[in-house]
């Protein structure tokens, strides 16, 4: 039948373009091929979050069985740690009212606090080319493109595609991630560059930067992205001028993220030439 | 009347079990399993699915259930949109064109030609999305990828073959 192989050949080539159409055009940064991947992503959120009900409860299961073979130790180790944050509970305190007498002082300008959002993680896409996840709170939940996405520990990355009800954190693994930090003892600006790697780039280093393994990384607040002084990692090699990174965040372990609602007042109602800007 | 549109129904719902069934498969791979090294070595479902159903039961895996398929995936791992739909869409048409090498023969020569056209269309999603990122990709967590789906198929295709038996049990498996 010439008629059907004829429908059948342009059923191909229809579907084809449209292939290479969805991908010139995402390639191009379009505006309606991100919101028809969101669109997608929110109609999976729900469906996700149920499948995702019996594999969480699998992990915790599994979680709680070696928690319970490691209580003695653990225990050791955390009346160990008591211990010493109780001192360290003493200094914050001490700093804190220092801070605060030494501010009132100068009349700096309180930093807006922010707010948090907790989502449950409910899709894990660490493929070969793309290190995202998906959280179950979006636009109706108060997220907003750009906001960073933290556990208890430390930056996990950056909300990309921001849905209804879901959304995507782009991690500081993927290859596309670049987050502004600083070096904190040394205050040296860098980006922190992923490259598909557990351990994120030092990139944009001044030239004669003195950074050595155990140095920490925290954000810096340039660029307006994230709010300052978020924990990101710690320096764990350097090596030929190649400086890594090893994010606070345990990957493996991710089941919640804490999205903060940071309001930037220079970036919302500042003027260029005037203070604070 | 009634029965003729229950009837309709259920061939309806069975013709579309394959393909819903595989898009299960294909969001499987995304759960947070709480290993981000589970999803990387997660098998490539929809490439099997895709093989299978083209070559033993074609009318159940058209070119555009492929590509919904290949969309699914895209959108969700956040991938570029439309790269697995470009590889799924050739590899259906490679699969349904070729079909005759593999029907009514012994397993092993089914499963030659899904490693194959396996690698095929895995090289071609590589090589897209390296265009694409305009960067070279590692090529290792494919090929390993690779690997585990190919060594999965004898047992994913056994249950499908199960499933043709039991959707259409008047036609016999591999005619």
């Amino acid at each position: 039948m010439p008629a059907r192989a004829a429908v059948q050949r342009s059923a191909y080539l229809l579907l084809i373009s449209a292939a290479l159409l969805m991908l010139i055009l995402g390639r191009s940064d379009n505006e309606a091929v991100a919101r028809f991947r969101t669109m997608v992503t929110d109609l999976l959120a729900p469906v996700m979050a149920v499948l995702s009900e019996p594999v969480a409860g699998v992990n915790a299961l599994i979680l709680s069985g070696q928690e319970l073979w490691y209580t003695q130790l653990d225990n050791a180790r955390l009346r160990e740690d008591v211990d010493r944050l109780m001192h360290w509970q003493q200094i914050a305190r001490k700093l804190e009212q220092e801070n605060a007498v030494l501010r009132a002082q100068l009349n700096v300008r309180a930093e807006p606090s922010p707010q948090f959002i907790t989502a449950r993680v409910i899709a894990d896409t660490g493929g070969a080319f793309v290190r995202t996840l998906v959280v179950g709170a979006g636009r109706r939940d108060g997220a907003l493109a750009g906001q960073a996405a933290m556990t208890g520990s430390g930056l996990i990355g950056r909300l990309t595609e921001v849905g209804e009800r879901a959304s995507r954190v782009l991690l500081l693994s993927d290859l596309n991630s670049r987050v502004p930090v600083l070096v904190e003892g040394s205050r040296l600006r860098a980006v922190l560059a992923g490259d598909n790697t557990k351990q994120p780039k030092l990139i944009f280093l001044p030239e004669a930067a003195q950074v050595s393994p155990g140095d920490r990384i925290v954000t810096s607040g340039h660029g307006g992205i994230f709010p300052p002084g978020l924990p990101v990692g710690t320096v764990v090699r350097v090596e030929d001028g190649e400086i890594r990174v090893q994010p606070f965040v345990d990957w493996d372990r991710l089941e919640y993220a804490t999205l903060l609602r940071y309001e930037m007042p220079q970036l919302t109602t500042g003027r260029p030439g005037q203070p604070g800007y | 009347m009634v029965t003729g549109l229950a009837t309709q129904l259920f061939s309806g719902l069975r013709a579309g079990l394959p393909v819903a069934l595989t898009a299960l498969l294909v969001l499987a791979a995304y759960l947070p399993f709480g290993s981000s090294e589970v999803s990387r070595m997660f098998p490539e479902f929809a490439l099997i699915s895709v093989f299978f159903w083209s070559v033993y039961q074609p009318h159940l895996m058209p070119a555009g259930a492929a590509f919904l398929l290949g969309f699914l995936n895209d959108a969700l791992s956040g991938m570029p949109l439309g790269l697995s739909a470009l590889a799924l869409v050739l590899l259906q048409y490679a699969a349904l064109h070729q079909r005759r090498a593999f029907v009514g023969q012994p397993f092993v020569v089914g499963w030659i030609g899904f490693a194959v056209l396996a690698a095929v269309a895995m090289v071609l999603i590589w090589f897209g999305a390296s265009i694409y990122y305009f960067r070279l990709f590692e090529p290792s967590p494919v090929a390993v990828r690779l690997a585990i789906t190919v060594a999965v198929y004898p047992v994913v295709a056994e249950l499908f073959s199960w499933l043709q038996r039991r959707l259409y049990p008047q036609v016999r498996y591999g005619s």
